[in-house]
C-alpha cells in the first residue's frame, strides 16, 4: 500500500521540480534577477507600475534570413508573469520611428494603436479574477490593432486594421493550439515585409556581472542569463529600400531607429512618455534627476535641449563604475560617447573612433547631422559570419553599436564602452569574455525571432 | 474624499503594530491523544474600544473563544477537528493615550490519536479581514513533529515583543500544515521564513552560502572544504527531491533482494553521471555561445525516461519468465528473477537517475569556471553527486529493511509477485517521465 | 481463480499508473504547471517584480545585503507608503519614513540627497496631514529635478487642501503634460469635481480606469466613480462602482463603506449596517458616519459607542501630537460641542484655507449662533461652484437663520437636488426645513 502513498507524493514532487528549475537558478542568481535585469527599468519609479507604457527593449538588425530587410523589434511590458494575460493601453500611440537623415526627425513613423475587442468596458486583463491555473475563467478579451506608416509630407498610409494581437499562452483551455495563434499573428504588409505584434518570451539576456557592475559595484558569477518572464512585442520586417533615403539603401544605408509610447492626455493631445533607441542610455548616460524627462524628449530637439549632449559627454556614472572595478575611465569630454550614441560611428566629425560605420554622414545625401541619440544601423553592414554578441568589440562590425541584434550582449558592450572602448584600451576584463550563457528559450531562424511565451517554467 | 481616507493614515502608531490592528497568535502543541491550541487576539487600542465587552470579563472571554473556535478548522488526514474551549481569559493592558488595549487567550483542544503518521492541517479565519500580525508555531510533545510549515518558537514572544525592523514585513501566516508521528525527540524549525517550507529554506541558504564562498575573493582552505561539505548537503537535499527515480531505485534494489553491492553500485554510477553531465553540459555551455537549457534539459529527461522505461520492459519480461520457470519451486524461494540482466540493469538505473543534470549544480560549476576555479567548481559538482549517491543508498537501505519487516509478516504471500510489481512500477514511472519530458518539449 | 489472485497486485499497479498518468500526464486532470500549492524557492508563483508584495520582498533582501544603495530605500520607501495606503494599515507609515531616512542619510550618486527619497517624504506628510511639510519637501524636490513628474502629484495634492487652488490647478497641469497617468488623472478627476465639473472628473477617472496597472489601483479608481456618482445623487449607480471596487479588491474600506451608505440610501438597511461594520473594522475612517447612521435609525447606544470610538482616536492622534482640527471639528459640531467645534476650525482655518475647512466653520459658527460670520464661510466654501449637497445644506440653514427666506429655500432644495441622500439625518432636516418654508411662504 505504500507505493500509492510514496508514488502520488512523488508524483506532485516531480511536478514541482519541474516548476522549480528555473526558479532555483533565478534564486541561486541573487538579487541581479530582479527589476533591475532588462535594460531600461531601473530607471523612473513612476513607471514602476505603468507596465504599458513601459519600453524594456529595441533591436534592429538585417535579417539573417531575408538580408534585404531589416528587422525591428520594440518590447513593451516586461516581466509578465506566465499565463497572465496584459493589454496595450488602448490610448496611447506605440511607435517605431526610422531618421535617415541624421536630423533626429523621423523620416518614416511606424505607428501601433490598439482596440480591446469587447462592447463594454472591462477591466485591464491583468485585473481580472484570474488564476494561473485552467480552471473557470472569464473568456480571454482580446485585443487588435491598427498599423499605420506615416511620412514627411505624404498621406498616412493604413498597413494593418483589424490586426489580431498575439495573447499569451494560457493554456489548451484557453488558447488551444498555441502556435497556431502565433501563426495567425504573423502577417504580410502591403508593399513588402512582415509584421507581428503580441506576447512572446523575453529574448532579452545580460551578463549577470555586468548589471550587478554598473549598478551596485558588486562582482558576481559573470554568467549570462534571461528572466523567464513575457514580453509585449512590436515586430516590423521591412524592405531596405523602404526606410533608406530617397529608396537608395545602397547609396544611403544608414538609418536611426527609436520608439515611443505617446499616451493621450485629457484634452486631444498625446505626450510623449517613454523612448528608447541605444539600450542602457536613459539609465546609464542621463542622470537619475533628468530621466523623466528625456523620457518626453524627441531626438530632434536632442541637440537644442542641454540634456542630451552635455550628459553624454560627461557621464556621472562612468566615474561611479571606474572607482568600483578599480578602472580609470576616460576623461571628458567623451567625445567617443557621443561618437558612439549621438552621432554614429564616422572618420568625417575627427571623433576618437576612427571608422566609417554607421553615421548618416555616410548616406550620400547627407550632408550635416544634428547630435541626437538614436540606435543606428548601417543596413550595408553585411551579414557577419560568425556574429559575436561583442558586436563591434570583436570586430563584429554589424553588432552593437550598429543596430542591436538578439545575441549581442549589450549591458556588458554598454559596460566596457563606458570605460573606454573602443576608441582607447579601455577595460576589456572588467567582464569576464567567456562567461556562459545560460537561456532558456532560444530565439528561432525567421521572423519574428521570438519565442513563443513562457508558460509555466519548465 | 481623499480627506476620509487619509484619516487613517494620521493614526501614528501607538500599538507597536498600529493602533487600529487585531493581531493573532496560535501556538499549537500536539500531543499523543490531543492538539492544542493556545489562540491569542492581541487587540490594539481601536478594537478594543469598538467591541467593549458588555458584561463579566470571563464570560466575554469564554463567548469570544467560542466566536473565535468557530472560526479556527482543523483537519488530521483530511478528517475535521473537533474542538473545544478548555480556558478562556481576557484582560485590558495599559495602551497610548489613556486606553488600553487588550488581550484574549483561548486554550482550544481537539482530541486525534497519533498512533502513526498523521498529516494535520490547521487555519485560523478569525477576523480575516482585520489587519495585523498573524502568526503560527507549533510544537510536538510526547509525539515527534516531522513536517512543519511554521516555526516551533513564536517570534513575537506571543504577540507581547513585536520586532520593528525596517526590513521585515509582519508575518501573514493563517495555515500551517504538519506531520506528526509517534515517538519523542522534537526536531524544531528555524526561525522562521514566511510561506517557505523547511527544506527550501535550508537548500536556499545553503545554496547562498555555496555560492558566497565560491565567489569569495580568496579560496582559503577550510572556506574550500566548507564548500564542498555544502555541496554534499545540496546534493543529498537535491537528490531528496523529486525526479531522481529514486523510487524505482530503491524498489528495483530491493526487488534484487537488495543486495547492498547492487546498491553501492547504482550510487556510484549516479555520481559518475551526473558530474559526466555536469561537465559536460557546463563545456556545451561554455564552448557555444548560447545553449538553450530548457531544450539540453527536455532532451535528457526523454533520454532517462526511456531508459527508465526500458528497465522495466526488461525486468518485467524476466520477472514474468522466471515466475513461468520457477512455479514449481513454490514460494519463498525468490532468488533468481534478477540474474538475467545482472549489472547492466543495475548500472543503467544509474545512469537514468544521474542523466539529468540539477541546475543548481551547472550553475556552481559555471561560477567556479568563470572565476577561473575550474578544478574546484570541478570538485564541488563531484561532491554533490556523492551526496545524490548518498540519499540515493539511504532510500535503497530503508526499503529494505522496510521489505524485510514487512515480508516477516502476512505479506509473505506477496513474495512471488514482487518482481512483477517492481518490474511494472518501474516501466510505469519510466513512462510517464518520458512522456512528461516529451510534453515539455513540444 | 489462482491465476486471477496471481495477477491481482498486477492489475493494482497497472490501475494505479493508468489514475496517475491520467492525473498528471500533459492535458490530464492535473495540469503540468499547477505545482505544490506551497512557495518555490521562496517565491510565490506567479512571482512578479510588479507586483507590490513580490517588489518588497526583494527590495528587503537586495538592502539586506546592501544597505548603502540609496535608489532601492528610496523605492521601498514609496513602496511602503503605497502598502499603507492600500491597506490602511499605519505600520507601513513609520516603515516607509525610516527608508527614505536611510536613502537621505546616504550620499546619491550626484551629490544631492535622492530624490524619490525627498518626494516620498512629501507624499508621507501629505498623509499625515502635515501639507505645509508635503509642499516643503515637493518644491526642494522640484528644485532639483523640475522633470521628476512625481512631485507634482505631492505638490497638487498639498496645494488642494492648503486651498490654494489656483497653484494646484497649475501643478497638475505640469504633471498631465509631462505624464498622463493614473496619478495624474485621478487627481484631475479631484479638482473638477471641486469645480463642479462632473462631466470631465468622470472622463478623467475612465481614463484611469483603463490603465490601472493592479487590483488595488483599479478599486481606488472605481471607488472614486462610485463617489463621483453618489455626490451626484445616484446611489444605484454608485452601488454598482463600489460593487466592482470591492470584486478587484474585497478589502478596500472606503468602498465597503461607500456601499453601505448607498445601501442605506436606497433603503436596505440591514445591509447597510453590516456593510458599515464590515467598513470600520478595516479601517477607522467611516465611525461617525456610521454612528450618524445608528443615530438616525433610533440605535443612540450604538451611535454613541462609534462616536467613543472617534473620540479615542482623536486621543491617540494627540499623543502623537497631532491635531486634526478639522475632523475634531465637524464632529462636535454636529454631535459635540459647537463652541469647541468654532475653536478647532478657526485654527484649522489659520493653516489652510480649503472649501472643507471653510464649510465646517461656516457650519459650527451657525451651530454656535454666529450666523453673520457663518455666511461669510459658506460663501468660501462654494467659491469654486463646487455642486456638494452639504455644503448648500449648510449654506441653506444658515440663510435661514439669517431669516433669508428665499435664499434659503433655493440653497436647500439645491441639496437636494444635487443628491437628495447626501447624509441621513441632513437630509430629512432640509426636507423639513423646506416644507416649513414653502408654507411660509404662501
Amino acid at each position: 500500500m505504500h507505493h500509492t502513498g510514496s508514488q502520488s507524493r512523488r508524483a506532485w514532487l516531480l511536478i514541482g521540480a519541474a516548476s522549480t528549475a528555473v526558479l532555483t537558478t533565478t534564486a541561486l542568481l541573487g538579487p541581479a534577477m530582479r527589476a533591475g535585469e532588462a535594460t531600461s527599468h531601473w530607471d523612473a519609479p513612476a513607471t514602476f507600475a505603468d507596465k504599458q507604457i513601459d519600453a524594456s527593449d529595441l533591436y534592429a538588425f538585417t535579417s539573417p534570413e531575408n538580408p534585404d530587410t531589416v528587422t525591428i523589434i520594440a518590447d513593451y511590458i516586461p516581466f509578465q508573469i506566465p499565463h497572465k494575460p496584459y493589454d496595450f493601453d488602448t490610448n496611447t500611440r506605440y511607435e517605431v520611428h526610422i531618421d535617415n537623415t541624421g536630423t533626429g526627425r523621423p523620416a518614416i513613423t511606424y505607428r501601433w494603436t490598439f482596440k480591446t475587442n469587447s462592447p463594454l468596458p472591462v477591466a485591464p486583463s491583468s485585473i481580472r479574477k484570474r488564476t494561473h491555473q485552467a480552471g473557470p475563467v472569464d473568456s480571454l478579451v482580446e485585443q487588435s490593432y491598427t498599423l499605420t506608416k506615416l511620412q514627411e509630407g505624404k498621406p498616412a498610409q493604413t498597413l494593418v486594421t483589424n490586426g489580431y494581437v498575439a495573447p499569451t499562452d494560457i493554456g489548451p483551455l484557453i488558447t488551444p493550439g498555441y502556435s497556431r495563434l502565433r501563426q495567425k499573428a504573423v502577417r504580410d504588409l502591403p508593399g513588402g515585409g512582415k509584421v507581428f505584434t503580441g506576447t512572446a518570451a523575453d529574448p532579452f539576456y545580460s551578463d549577470n556581472d555586468a548589471v550587478n557592475t554598473l549598478r551596485f559595484g558588486l562582482r558576481f558569477f559573470p554568467i549570462k542569463s534571461g528572466v523567464p518572464m513575457n514580453v509585449s512585442s512590436l515586430a516590423l520586417q521591412l524592405p531596405k529600400s523602404e526606410l533608406a533615403l530617397g529608396g537608395d539603401a545602397s547609396a544611403n544605408p544608414v538609418v536611426g531607429i527609436w520608439t515611443t509610447a505617446s499616451r493621450k492626455s485629457l484634452g486631444s493631445d498625446h505626450r510623449q512618455v517613454s523612448r528608447l533607441g541605444n539600450p542602457n542610455f536613459n539609465e546609464v548616460i542621463i542622470p537619475l534627476v533628468e530621466r523623466d524627462r528625456f523620457n518626453t524628449l524627441r531626438p530632434e530637439n536632442d541637440e537644442s535641449g542641454g540634456l542630451v549632449g552635455p550628459s553624454t559627454l560627461d557621464p556621472h556614472q562612468a566615474k561611479v563604475v571606474a572607482d568600483r572595478v578599480n578602472a580609470q575611465a576616460p576623461p571628458a569630454p567623451r567625445k567617443d560617447l557621443e561618437e558612439i550614441y549621438l552621432t554614429g560611428l564616422t572618420t568625417q566629425r575627427d571623433g576618437p573612433i576612427k571608422e566609417d560605420l554607421n553615421s548618416h554622414l555616410l548616406n550620400r545625401d547627407v550632408s550635416g547631422i544634428s547630435r541626437v541619440e538614436e540606435l543606428r544601423l548601417n543596413m550595408s553592414t553585411p551579414l557577419a559570419a560568425k556574429p559575436d554578441k561583442w558586436g563591434i568589440l570583436k570586430g563584429d562590425k554589424q553588432g552593437y553599436p550598429n543596430g542591436r541584434r538578439l545575441i549581442d550582449d549589450v549591458v556588458t558592450i554598454n559596460l566596457r564602452m563606458l570605460l573606454g572602448e573602443p576608441a582607447g584600451k579601455g577595460k576589456p576584463d572588467v567582464v569576464d569574455e567567456n562567461s556562459p550563457a545560460f537561456l532558456w528559450k532560444p530565439i528561432s531562424g525567421s521572423f519574428p525571432y521570438l519565442a513563443l511565451p513562457v508558460t509555466a517554467a519548465p | 474624499m481623499i480627506a476620509a481616507a487619509a484619516l487613517a493614515g494620521v493614526v501614528l502608531a501607538a500599538h507597536p503594530l498600529g493602533n487600529f490592528s487585531v493581531n493573532h497568535y496560535d501556538g499549537l502543541t500536539v500531543r499523543h491523544d490531543r492538539i492544542e491550541d493556545v489562540a491569542i487576539v492581541d487587540s490594539a487600542e481601536i478594537p478594543t474600544l469598538q467591541e467593549q465587552p458588555t458584561g463579566p470579563a470571563d464570560l466575554h472571554a469564554r463567548r469570544a473563544c467560542e466566536e473565535l473556535r468557530g472560526d479556527v478548522a482543523g483537519q488530521a488526514e483530511g478528517r475535521a477537528l473537533a474542538w473545544r474551549v478548555e480556558e478562556a481569559s481576557f484582560a485590558y493592558r495599559p495602551g497610548a493615550a489613556g486606553l488600553r488595549t487588550s488581550r484574549l487567550t483561548c486554550r482550544l483542544s481537539a482530541p486525534i490519536r497519533v498512533d502513526r503518521p498523521l498529516t494535520l492541517t490547521f487555519a485560523n479565519a478569525h477576523r480575516a479581514d482585520a489587519m495585523g500580525w498573524r502568526e503560527i508555531t507549533a510544537t510536538g510533545s510526547g509525539v515527534r513533529l516531522r513536517d512543519s510549515s511554521v516555526p516551533s518558537r513564536s517570534m513575537s514572544g506571543e504577540l507581547r515583543d513585536y520586532p520593528s525592523d525596517l526590513l521585515s514585513s509582519p508575518p501573514d501566516v493563517r495555515q500551517a500544515r504538519l506531520t506528526v508521528e509517534p515517538g519523542s525527540g522534537e526536531r524544531g524549525t528555524a526561525a522562521s521564513v514566511r510561506g517557505v517550507d523547511v527544506i527550501t529554506r535550508y537548500t536556499g541558504m545553503l545554496a547562498d552560502r555555496l555560492n558566497a564562498v565560491i565567489g569569495a575573493e580568496r579560496l582559503t582552505m577550510p572556506l574550500g572544504l566548507l564548500a564542498l561539505l555544502l555541496s554534499l548537503v545540496l546534493g543529498a537535499v537535491h537528490a531528496a527531491m523529486p525526479g531522481h527515480g529514486k523510487t524505482v531505485m530503491a524498489a528495483y534494489l530491493a526487488g534484487r533482494d537488495g543486495r547492498l553491492r547492487d546498491a553501492c553500485t547504482v550510487a556510484a554510477t549516479v555520481t559518475l553521471t551526473h558530474t559526466a553531465g555536469v561537465l559536460v553540459l557546463g563545456l556545451l555551455v561554455t564552448i557555444t555561445a548560447s545553449v538553450a537549457g530548457e531544450v539540453v534539459i527536455g532532451w535528457l529527461g526523454v533520454v532517462s525516461g526511456l531508459l527508465i522505461a526500458l528497465i522495466g520492459t526488461a525486468l518485467l519480461r524476466s520477472a514474468l519468465r522466471s515466475r513461468k520457470a520457477g512455479h514449481g519451486h513454490g514460494h519463498g524461494h525468490g532468488h533468481g528473477h534478477g540474474h538475467g540482466h545482472g549489472h547492466r540493469g543495475v548500472v543503467a538505473l544509474g545512469v537514468a537517475g544521474g542523466l539529468v543534470p540539477s541546475p543548481s549544480a551547472l550553475v556552481v560549476l559555471l561560477g567556479a569556471m568563470a572565476l577561473g576555479r575550474t578544478a574546484f567548481g570541478v570538485m564541488t559538482v563531484v561532491c554533490y553527486g556523492l551526496g545524490m549517491a548518498a540519499t540515493l543508498l539511504a532510500a535503497a537501505l530503508v526499503l529494505r529493511r522496510f521489505r524485510n519487516l514487512t515480508l516477516a509478516g502476512r505479506l509473505r504471500r506477496l513474495r512471488p509477485y514482487t518482481a512483477t510489481m517492481t518490474a511494472a512500477l518501474v516501466l510505469l514511472v519510466g513512462t510517464g517521465v518520458t512522456v512528461r519530458a516529451v510534453a515539455a518539449l513540444i | 481463480m489462482t491465476h486471477v489472485r496471481r495477477f491481482l497486485p498486477l492489475l493494482g499497479c497497472l490501475l494505479l499508473g493508468c489514475v496517475l498518468l491520467a492525473l498528471f500526464a500533459p492535458g490530464g486532470l492535473l495540469r503540468r504547471d499547477d505545482g505544490p500549492p506551497s512557495r518555490v524557492e521562496g517565491r510565490p508563483k506567479g512571482w512578479s517584480p510588479y507586483e507590490l508584495s513580490g517588489y518588497i520582498e526583494d527590495a528587503q533582501e537586495h538592502l539586506r545585503h546592501h544597505p548603502d544603495d540609496a535608489a532601492t530605500w528610496a523605492s521601498l520607501g514609496g513602496v511602503y507608503l503605497e502598502q499603507a495606503r492600500r491597506s490602511a494599515d499605519v505600520t507601513y507609515y513609520g516603515k516607509a519614513q525610516g527608508a527614505f531616512e536611510c536613502s537621505l542619510r546616504l550620499p546619491a550618486d550626484d551629490g544631492g540627497p535622492n530624490i524619490d527619497a525627498v518626494i516620498g517624504m512629501g507624499a508621507l506628510a501629505n498623509a499625515r496631514h502635515d501639507f505645509t511639510g508635503g509642499l516643503r519637501w515637493a518644491e526642494q524636490a522640484r528644485k532639483a529635478a523640475p522633470y521628476r513628474w512625481a512631485l507634482y502629484g505631492v505638490l497638487t495634492d498639498a496645494y488642494l487642501e492648503l486651498g490654494d487652488y489656483e497653484q494646484a490647478q497649475s501643478a497638475l497641469r505640469r504633471m498631465l503634460q509631462g505624464r498622463p497617468d493614473l496619478a495624474s488623472f485621478t487627481r484631475a478627476a479631484r479638482l473638477e469635481h471641486l469645480h463642479g465639473r462632473t462631466g470631465p472628473a468622470r472622463t478623467a477617472l475612465e481614463r484611469a480606469r483603463e490603465i490601472a496597472g493592479d487590483p488595488a489601483e483599479y478599486a481606488f479608481v472605481l471607488w472614486q466613480l462610485g463617489e463621483l456618482a453618489w455626490s451626484g445623487g445616484d446611489p444605484r449607480a454608485a452601488l454598482g462602482f463600489y460593487e466592482q471596487a470591492l470584486a478587484a479588491d474585497r478589502t478596500h474600506a472606503p468602498s465597503l463603506a461607500g456601499r453601505a451608505r448607498a445601501e442605506a440610501a436606497l433603503g436596505r438597511t440591514g445591509q447597510a449596517l453590516r456593510g458599515y461594520a464590515a467598513a470600520v473594522a478595516r479601517s477607522p475612517s467611516f465611525v461617525v458616519e456610521y454612528g450618524e447612521l445608528l443615530e438616525h435609525l433610533g440605535d443612540r447606544a450604538g451611535a454613541r459607542r462609534q462616536y467613543t470610538v472617534f473620540s479615542g482616536q482623536l486621543k491617540l492622534l494627540a499623543a502623537n501630537g497631532i491635531n486634526d482640527d478639522l475632523a475634531v471639528g465637524r464632529f462636535e459640531a454636529d454631535h459635540g460641542d459647537p463652541d469647541t467645534a468654532v475653536r478647532h476650525l478657526r485654527a484649522e482655518w489659520a493653516r489652510r484655507q480649503s472649501v472643507e475647512v471653510a464649510d465646517a466653520l461656516a457650519w459650527a459658527l451657525h451651530r454656535a449662533g454666529h450666523e453673520t460670520e457663518a455666511a461669510g464661510y459658506a460663501a468660501r466654501a462654494a467659491r469654486l461652484g463646487g455642486r456638494d449637497a452639504l455644503f448648500a445644506y449648510h449654506r441653506g440653514e444658515i440663510e435661514r437663520a439669517l431669516g433669508h427666506a428665499g435664499a434659503a429655500r433655493a440653497y436647500l432644495a439645491q441639496a437636494l437636488s444635487i443628491n437628495p441622500h447626501f447624509s441621513p439625518h441632513g437630509a430629512a432636516r432640509a426636507r423639513a426645513a423646506l416644507a416649513r418654508l414653502e408654507s411660509d411662504a404662501t
